[in-house]
């Protein structure tokens, strides 16, 4: 364990070395080659160009990669084919010139024109149609292996040349990496955009199953091979591909390598551990176990309760049930722990055995829930004593937040039972009546333990209140440090303020004088009146003259235009048929409730239809695109209906037509029930695919499923406030449907949780927008360049981070940092431009800084000249808009309509009557 | 009045007269003509009158004097005179006029003056015929019209119509129409309405043009008289054929078809008469009835707005029905001005809701919140509003989003009506919507009294703030309504269970489950199915699993219940519960727990086999299920066919992960493995980590007693049972068996607990022959047996029919016999008792027996028992069996002073009485035995000492009915064994027993036992040798069979035997 730390620490050094000297400069390639399928995408973009094998890969993965400036590279075997691969039914008559026993292979003849045709036709057209953007060639060489191609080396090498040349006229943008191939033509060298070798100091044997250091003979012939390339291809990429046992050991060979002028990728033999990148990559993913059934994760405590905890903390939740196999790759090269839930009795020893196994390296593991009963699993919680307390307990000791948190009260007795580990840091110790002590809340040196029920106060109708801080408490057994973590709940400085209407009562009639359709009633009481962004859907049954109510289809679909035509407003399917159980959809009739237990059926009661999801999803937005959008604004968002609980398939479908997804969870915090634990995270992965909740739930819910009160949405704002009040846990999100638009009260309603938004100080955004900020905490991976010096790849760069209130950005030596906003116990720093660095200081920063904005910042300058300070700021918002500065006592601006006014404590504001975008200059003291 | 007569008769006056007289004569009497001047015949003189009467007699044929006479004389008033004078015209055919205008004049005043009926008829009848006379004279029609018009009305009705007829008669033109009129409104009059038409009728061709539409009015109005208004209209109709009607003749048209019952003909009328005055608003009134009557909403809603449009005088009565015209028409909104208007316009005495009702209504259907609210406002401030209108305008208020005023008003409303429960509901409703749960229980609290549902609303408000204590006081009642009741019930558990009261959550456990299961809820069950592994019993959780079940269908359920099943021995229910599991869950072959549970079942129907694949498969699938490995282990330890096969490994890999569920194992594994210091070094371990499960800690010590190495085995095992006995005393969520087996040692903690002496778990029926040789002759014996426990009792029935082959020194062979036994036997933990009845066949006929058996455990390692037996067979000889019985009464004590040996002692006191005498022998024989176990199993291998000691004293000769049935006078000696007395060692081999009727090991079952002795008091050896085989035949069954022999008997002779029997175990 010392040995490891010291060696990081010797790691960091040259790390943050490079970091301080690469600031600003060109970074260095991350080539990364991982055949494995089991790590989260996340993890994955820190490579610029990564190596995947096409069959362990989803095509969710090739889109979120090439997303986020990841290349995919296609693993390609030029010379040879498994026995395993689905395509040896389709080698032709003379392909097959011997067999590599090792790897248990045909070696391939590559001098025909048939097989290298089929290479190209059959195996890399089809990846790079599917997302991959190059070619990683490998085994050329295999043709050694036979008697044929030891006799006739130069013709194998020309064919390949020929099979080279193709691909990259083929395929001109991608990128080739060849396997050696070092006796390929000099004239197809140029054609190659990296060459790759294995084993220059460390191999792995595998008829032996060892790694082994490579001898200084074998280092010596790669060298002279390699001469030529260094010599004549200077600027091509030499990537040294090493084997290591260890992560440690991978780390310090990867350094190795790089020092020796290569491109590294270290790994394990069977290339599953994600390799050392350069800057490193902060870890951020977390596997958080629960034990239900794996598709009812999202109704798990472990997602429920504590997945909007770790999203805070900055963390990349990964669930999985404890039923489904054990993971096979490493753990501790992605996941910088994990969490487990337990509440069902479902056998979990060899779960426990299992995980204990990455424990016993350090590996921090928190048990949440029941009690353990098998040895196994009470090693995991580093107690091996449980036993039940006699009688009634009285608190020995406790955390200063345990019973002081939002439950007030602590269990008086239980018959769990208790922990009594010898090595932790209670949280909460228990005495029982006969004296004996019970730890039933502690963290130890790898982890840490909740016992129910000591986790909650339970309330009725299983509202829950914690007993103290989860997330101090994570923290704390996590051992998780301070880094800026993406945050989606605040722009600018100012809180997200969303809205959207799932289509619902579109064509319901108003009880309103004259009786004007829902939608009507929405779009003159209140888009016309509130004009901010907002996210309108449509269900096509409802509106189509083909769907349920072709009398009103007229009056329906021209209401919906006119909506849709409207400023500011963004187009969103809410499906064909409204299902009201995706899995169902998606999973069969297997899936499928009892219909007694359903409230309203399966789906809405189109006669003689059957959902499906291309009907649902690709059909519905098609109709919408072509009826009802304005031409230059088709949908762009699908907003689940029913339970909102899609499947893979559902959301890949979303995916596979450009949309986000928006909607599920069941945020509603409310006054007198349960405000963190009534919390839910962000999103919901699913496989490689991502279901982003919303934010807050909608009118339904607090109207009782919309049997009232129809005025219960106005409490949402309690919502809203006990999410802002726990350090702003999520946006303001005004949710609901145009049935909200057929009842006064609920207009009434609607009017005073817009007013109470907008009195807020806040930043409207699309739906849309959000919801790719969610996609951006989940989809992107955090490098730490040195240990103050953080900058992220993946789908979008941040446009705000949280920092803890002991850092500041250092404006001196950060890019695309426009300042900070402090709220509560948060630090919110704003972020602009594509690849923002942020350098965190414990000093706070001098000069003018953005405080806040109602809008979003599209470019941010600032330089000093003699005292005075010049700013450039662009901002693009929607509403008149609105900026304080902070760190100056005064600034001028030229040309412009906007007020200034002074505000106390060194703010300056702002302020445009109409101008909702602009560009700004700005002198400041 | 008599008329006064001048004063002629004075002196002066009459001489002045006279010359008067004279002169007048003088001057007038030539002149005849003056009495023909008017003048003069105003005022005639009596003189002129005398003169003329003189005159006329005269000449009395002077018509002209006559009539001048008749004149004068009427002007004097002498009219009888004058009638007289008169009358002789009449009685001329021609009568001239001034005769006949003056005669009736006459008679006129004649009748006048009459002072009788009488002669007023009289006059009358002759006024009649002077009148008849009078028109059929020549005279003119005007002259005839004139002569009758003065007298005639004194005339009867009828005699006057007479006459005017005769009149009409003689009349044409206008003076017809004249009449006939005159004469129609004369028979009017008199009622003749029929007439009066009939003769207007006639005559209406004469009328004149400008006349006739009065004519024709009359003629209507005479139609309508005599009820005839179709006529009428008719009438009408024709008169106005062709033109247009002007106002007034509408009006009277309408009228008509009115009358009529024509409305078809007068509406178009009322119509045209509205047209033409819009501004009367009687008139459109009327059409507006119309319209209404005829239905014509629309129209009636036309002529309402001209009426609403001539804005005039518009009643309360006219804006209701304009404001149903509109409420009718579809036009609510319109109507809901006037409801509105009509409300406010409601003066204060007015108490009529109609406006009101029908303004909220349209107001409430039309969506119009803030018209509502000032109805419901208005009407509030009147003083008028209702609960329930509090309730509508509380309703409208948060419908137009007034939370405030809402509440305002429901305050208002409640102190109106403080009794009202529904504004409380509403105020309660509207204050939990709001989540402002403070005054919502503020409100309940203040509440003069609550509903069920109230309070148990309370108490979740309370529950809601955090405040579970007050919650739980609250739900101190019990609902009439089982299901609320349910719910209390379950709140009162979560919420004891929430503030640690154990006492508590047992109450409301116990409560719940004494209900019905099938009344709870699921929820409830859910609820109880948890707390009932604290609370209840293992069979209490089935029950509820399996109600649980029956109703989700839930897979989840159908497990809890196997593995109950499996804990509880219930086997076939078991085997029911897996068949179910397996054809409802396709994933059920993949569930360890599927496979585990099924080799339980296996092992608990002797199929070892079957079980050891399900454990095989069930490994397969989870290879590292503790549980499972356990289970398993458990199972290879009680076959030890199966010994060492999987045993090592598991114990192995448990041991990799050492749990106090598989200390035990791990014990109990390697001493069956012969593993005895492994076995030991666990106990070890198990001693320190189960130190709080006191079941694992009584069969550690169970272990440690009978196996654990020595001499620390004991110490082991009593320490082991003392912390089992401490923890007994704190938990009391022991299981019962576990409880049963501490029940003593909780007593007396010193003391050991012992197991029950006897398991009565076995239904066996079985059936047998035996051969018996008693020496002088064999018994054959073909028996029937059931044996048949229940709970710790077990009966035994047994029939059996013995014969025999010889009959030895009896001079008959004993008759074939028939024996019957009845035995019932309980068990306690530390006693068996057993009863006993039956019959055999002696030789004085049917013998009862019976015996009395205790058996008990006063300390550990002793037994003790006690036993009386009436009647018993004797076997010492063949004869002996036939001719006596024994009474018996015997002590019996055992002593284990370790595991593996056991002593036992026995003494008998005997009584044999002859079957036809009295008592022939009493004496003692005792066993004493001590056996050791080299072998507990597989096979078991015991070897014995004994020592037997018999000692009878016998009477001098046996009874004459005895030896009678002897071939040869014996004496007592020669039926019994009157000293004996040997010392054996036997040693015995086996694996279960044959011929059992309980199962004791897997099939087969065998014994080999061999024995031999030394008979002190024949100072003979003896030898023996006994075998025997039983196996499986279908199912359980068991087919068995023995033989031995004896080289020595009590009775000096060898003994043999042999037995073949079937038995079925019952439920296998």
């Amino acid at each position: 364990m010392i040995r490891n730390t010291l060696f990081a620490l010797l790691l960091l050094l040259p790390a943050s070395l490079l970091a301080s000297a690469g600031q600003g400069s060109p970074s260095i390639l991350n080539v990364g080659f991982y055949y494995g399928l089991e790590a989260p995408i996340g993890s994955l973009y820190a490579y610029d160009w990564l190596v995947l094998q096409p069959t362990q890969t989803s095509d969710a993965r090739l889109d979120f990669l090439n997303l986020g400036n990841t290349r995919p590279i296609a693993y390609l075997s030029a010379g040879e084919m498994a026995h395993s691969d689905q395509a040896i039914k389709t080698l032709g008559k003379g392909w097959v010139l011997g067999e590599n026993t090792a790897w248990k292979s045909y070696v391939l003849d590559i001098r025909r024109a048939d097989v290298r045709a089929f290479m190209l036709d059959d195996v890399v057209t089809p990846a790079m149609t599917r997302g991959f953007r190059g070619v990683f060639l490998d085994t050329l060489d295999s043709h050694l292996l036979t008697e044929e191609g030891k006799n006739n080396q130069q013709a194998f090498a020309d064919a390949q040349a020929l099979l080279i040349a193709k691909i990259r006229e083929r395929f001109p943008e991608s990128r080739i990496i060849i396997n050696r191939g070092f006796h390929l033509p000099e004239q197809i060298h140029q054609q190659v955009d990296a060459l790759a070798f294995e084993s220059w100091r460390n191999g792995y044997e595998a008829g032996g199953r060892r790694y082994y250091r490579t001898s200084e003979q074998d280092r010596e012939w790669l060298s002279g091979q390699l001469s030529h390339w260094r010599e004549n291809h200077p600027n091509t990429p030499i990537i040294a591909i090493d084997y290591a046992k260890s992560g440690a050991e991978a780390v310090e060979l990867s350094q190795q390598l790089a020092q020796e002028g290569f491109t590294p990728y270290v790994s394990d033999h069977d290339l599953n551990r994600l390799g050392p990148t350069l800057p490193p990559i902060k870890k951020r993913h977390i596997l958080v176990f629960h034990d239900l059934p794996e598709h009812q994760a999202d109704q798990s405590s472990a997602h429920r309760r504590l997945g909007i905890l770790l999203e805070r903390l900055g963390l990349v939740p990964t669930y999985r049930s404890i039923l489904q196999p054990f993971l096979n790759e490493p753990l501790d090269d992605r996941y910088l722990g994990a969490v487990v839930w337990r509440e069902t009795n479902a056998n979990a020893s060899a779960f426990c055995r299992w995980l204990g196994q990455s424990q016993s390296t350090g590996f921090p593991v928190v048990v949440f829930g029941l009690s353990p009963t098998s040895t196994p699993c009470k090693a995991l919680i580093q107690s091996r004593r449980l036993a039940v307390p006699a009688g009634s307990l009285e608190p020995a000791a406790a955390h200063p937040s345990m019973g002081n948190f939002e439950s007030k009260r602590l269990p008086t007795g239980t018959l769990t039972p208790l922990p009594q580990p010898r090595f932790a840091s209670s949280w909460l110790t228990v005495a029982d009546s006969s004296s004996n002590n019970f730890t039933p809340v502690y963290t130890h040196p790898t982890g840490g333990v909740a016992i129910a029920p000591f986790i909650f106060e339970m309330g009725p109708d299983d509202q829950a209140y914690w007993r103290f801080d989860p997330f101090g408490f994570l923290k704390e057994a996590l051992k998780l440090d301070d880094f800026p973590a993406i945050d989606s709940t605040t722009e600018s400085g100012r809180r997200i303020l969303t809205a959207h209407i799932d289509g619902d009562g579109l064509v319901s009639r108003a009880e309103l004088p004259g009786s004007p359709l829902g939608s009507e009633a929405i779009q003159e009481r209140i888009l016309k009146v509130f004009d901010i962004p907002h996210t309108i859907s449509v269900i096509e049954a409802e509106t189509s003259p083909q769907g349920l109510f072709p009398t009103v289809s007229q009056e329906a679909e021209a209401s919906a235009r006119d909506i849709l035509r409207m400023e500011n407003i963004e187009v969103a399917s809410h499906s064909y048929s409204h299902p009201f159980f995706w899995q169902m959809v998606e999973g069969g009739a297997a899936m499928a409730p009892d219909p007694e237990d359903t409230l309203y059926g399966y789906s809405m009661d189109v006669p003689g239809y059957t959902p499906s999801l291309t009907r649902e999803i690709d059909s519905s937005v098609a109709y919408i695109n072509e009826r009802l959008a304005p031409k230059d604004k088709p949908v762009s968002v699908f907003l689940w209906t029913g339970d909102a609980r899609p499947g893979p398939e559902a959301l890949k479908a979303t995916r596979k037509l450009g949309l986000v997804n928006v909607n599920g969870g069941d945020t509603r915090p409310l006054p007198y029930a349960s405000e963190l634990a009534g919390v839910w995270p962000d999103a919901r992965p699913v496989g490689d695919e991502l279901q982003v909740y919303a934010a807050t739930m909608n009118e339904n819910v607090y109207t009782n499923l919309w049997t009232g009160p129809f005025y219960g949405f106005r409490n949402v704002v309690d919502t809203f406030k006990i999410l802002e009040a726990h350090n702003r846990l999520k946006p303001i999100s005004i949710y609901y449907h145009f049935y909200s638009g057929t009842k006064p009260e609920a207009l009434k309603a609607l009017k005073e949780v817009y007013q109470y938004a907008l009195s807020q100080p806040v930043t409207p955004l699309y739906l849309s927008d959000y919801a790719k900020r969610v996609q951006g905490q989940y989809y992107s991976a955090l490098l730490q360049q040195s240990e103050n010096s953080y900058r992220w790849r993946g789908i979008r760069p941040p446009s705000t981070v949280r920092i803890s209130q002991n850092q500041y950005p250092d404006m001196d030596h950060s890019e695309g940092v426009a300042g900070f906003h402090d709220t509560r116990n948060l630090r919110f720093v704003h972020l602009t431009g594509d690849n923002p660095l942020l350098v965190l200081s414990s000093n706070r920063p001098t000069g003018p800084l953005l405080d806040s904005a109602n809008a979003q910042i599209v470019s941010w300058q600032r330089n000093q000249r003699d005292d005075n300070w010049k700013v450039q700021l662009e901002l693009k918002g929607y509403q008149p808009l609105e900026f304080v500065l902070t760190g100056t006592s005064h600034c001028s601006m030229e040309g412009t309509q906007l007020s200034i006014s002074k505000k106390p404590e060194g703010f300056v504001q702002f302020s445009a009557k109409t101008q909702h975008s602009g560009r700004f200059e700005l002198e400041c003291d | 009045m008599r008329q006064r007569k001048p004063a002629f008769f004075s002196l002066p006056a009459l001489l002045a007269m006279t010359a008067l007289v004279l002169v007048a004569l003088y001057l007038l009497f030539p002149r005849h003509a003056i009495y023909e001047d008017p003048r003069y015949l105003e005022s005639p003189d009596s003189i002129s009158l005398a003169y003329l009467d003189t005159l006329l007699k005269s000449d009395p044929d002077n018509q002209t004097l006559r009539l001048t006479l008749g004149r004068m004389q009427q002007k004097v008033d002498e009219n009888d005179q004058a009638l007289a004078t008169l009358a002789p015209l009449l009685d001329n055919a021609s009568v001239p006029l001034q005769v006949m205008a003056t005669y009736p004049e006459l008679l006129r005043g004649k009748f006048f003056n009459a002072e009788t009926d009488a002669a007023r008829e009289q006059v009358r009848n002759s006024l009649t015929s002077v009148l008849e006379q009078a028109l059929v004279q020549i005279y003119s029609v005007g002259e005839k019209e004139a002569l009758i018009a003065s007298t005639l009305p004194l005339l009867s009705t009828e005699e006057q119509l007479a006459i005017r007829q005769q009149l009409f008669e003689l009349t044409t033109g206008t003076t017809r129409l004249r009449i006939g009129q005159q004469q129609a409104i004369q028979q009017e009059g008199m009622g003749d309405l029929e007439g009066a038409k009939y003769t207007l009728e006639s005559i209406q061709g004469l009328a004149p043009p400008n006349e006739a539409a009065a004519f024709t009015r009359n003629l209507i109005r005479l139609d309508l008289a005599t009820g005839m208004p179709e006529s009428a209209l008719g009438r009408f109709l024709d008169a106005h054929k062709g033109r247009e009607l002007t106002a007034q003749e509408l009006r009277e048209g309408m009228r008509l078809a009115d009358l009529a019952d024509k409305p078809e003909v007068s509406a178009p009328w009322l119509a045209m008469l509205a047209r033409a005055e819009p501004t009367n608003m009687d008139i459109q009134r009327r059409l507006l009835l119309q319209q209404l009557g005829q239905g014509n909403i629309r129209e009636a809603l036309i002529t309402a707005q001209g009426m609403q449009d001539n804005g005039r005088d518009l009643s309360r009565t006219d804006r209701e029905r304009i404001a149903r015209l509109y409420e009718w028409n579809n036009q609510p909104a319109e109507a809901l001005v006037y409801w509105r208007g009509l409300f406010l316009d409601q003066p204060p005495g007015n108490t009529s809701s109609l406006a009101y009702d029908r303004a909220t209504s349209l107001a409430a259907s039309l969506f119009k919140g803030p018209a509502l609210i000032e109805l419901y406002k208005v009407r509030a401030a009147r003083g008028q509003l209702s609960a329930e209108g509090y309730n509508n305008l509380a309703n409208a208020l948060i419908s137009n989003g007034e939370w405030n005023d809402a509440d305002r008003y429901l305050n208002e409303g409640m102190s109106r009506f403080p009794k009202n429960v529904a504004l409380r509901k509403r105020k309660l409703a509207l204050l939990i919507n709001s989540r402002r749960f403070a005054e919502a229980i503020q409100l309940l609290e203040t509440a003069p009294a609550l509903s069920d549902e109230e309070r148990i609303q309370l108490a979740n408000l309370h529950w809601r703030l955090r405040d579970p204590e007050a919650a739980l006081a609250v739900l101190d009642f019990t609902p009439s309504d089982p299901t609320l009741a349910q719910v209390v019930e379950t709140m009162h558990l979560d919420l004891a269970r929430m503030l640690n009261r154990t006492d508590l959550v047992e109450h409301h456990y116990d409560r719940l489950t004494a209900l019905p299961s099938d009344s709870l809820t699921v929820e409830t069950r859910e609820r109880l199915i948890g707390y009932s592994w604290q609370f209840g019993s293992p069979e209490e959780t089935l029950q509820l699993t399996r109600q649980q079940y029956e109703e989700t269908g839930e897979v989840r359920h159908l497990v809890v219940m196997a593995e109950l099943q499996s804990s509880l021995g219930l086997y076939t229910e078991l085997s029911e519960s897996l068949e179910e599991w397996d054809r409802l869950s396709p994933q059920a072959t993949n569930d360890p727990a599927f496979w585990r549970l099924s080799a339980r079942a296996h092992q608990q129907n002797s199929n070892p086999q079957a079980a050891q694949k399900a454990f095989q498969e069930a490994a397969r699938i989870s290879p590292n299920d503790t549980r499972l490995l356990s289970s398993w282990g458990w199972f290879l330890v009680s076959q030890p066919d199966l010994l060492p096969a999987q045993l090592p490994a598991i114990l192995s890999m448990l041991a990799d992960t050492p749990s106090t569920d598989t200390l035990t194992l791990q014990v109990y594994g390697h001493f069956a493995l012969g593993e005895q210091e492994q076995a030991d070094a666990w106990l070890s371990v198990a001693r320190t980590e189960l130190s709080n499960d006191p079941d694992q800690l009584l069969a550690l010590s169970d272990y440690a007693k009978n196996y654990g190495a020595k001499p620390q085995a004991e110490a082991e095992a009593e320490a082991l049972r003392r912390r089992a006995v401490e923890l007994a005393n704190k938990q009391d969520n022991l299981h019962p068996d576990t409880k049963a087996r501490l029940y003593s040692v909780l007593r007396n903690p010193v003391q050991e607990p012992f197991e029950p002496l006897y398991q009565f778990d076995n239904r066996a029926l079985q059936a047998g022959f035996k051969v018996r040789d008693l020496g002088g002759f064999s018994l054959n014996v073909a028996e029937v047996t059931g044996q048949f426990s229940h709970d710790r009792y077990r009966w035994l029935l047994s029939a059996e029919q013995a014969t025999t082959n010889d009959q030895g020194l009896l001079k008959d062979r004993p008759q074939p016999g028939s024996s019957g036994r009845l035995q019932w036997q309980t068990n306690y933990y530390d006693y068996l008792a057993a009863a006993e009845v039956g019959t055999y066949t002696l030789a004085n006929g049917e013998q009862l027996r019976g015996s009395l058996e205790l058996t008990t455990q006063p300390w550990d390692k002793v037994t003790a028992g006690a036993a009386l037996a009436m009647n018993e067979r004797v076997t010492d000889s063949a004869e002996a069996w036939w001719l006596t019985s024994a009474n018996r009464l015997s002590l019996s004590a055992g002593f284990t002073p370790w595991s593996r040996l056991e002593i036992n002692g026995e003494i008998d006191y005997l009584s044999i009485d002859e079957a036809f005498g009295g008592q022939i022998g009493t004496g003692y024989d005792a066993n004493l035995r001590a056996t050791y176990s080299l072998f507990r199993s597989d096979p078991a291998w015991r070897v014995s000492l004994n020592y037997q000691s018999r000692q009878l004293s016998l009477g001098d000769s046996l009874s004459p009915q005895t030896l009678a049935r002897l071939t040869v006078p014996l004496s007592p000696g020669g039926l019994l064994s009157e000293d004996y007395r040997r010392i054996g060692f036997s040693s015995e081999w086996s694996h279960g027993e044959p011929h059992a009727l309980y199962r004791t090991t897997a099939s087969p079952r065998y014994f080999l036992a061999l024995d031999g002795g030394y008979v002190l008091s024949t100072s003979n050896f003896d030898y023996g040798a006994r075998m025997g085989l039983g196996w499986r035949i279908a199912g359980d069954d068991e087919l068995a069979i023995s033989a031995g022999y004896s080289s020595d008997s009590p009775g000096g002779q060898a003994r043999a035997d042999a037995k073949i029997t079937y038995t079925l175990y019952l439920g296998h």
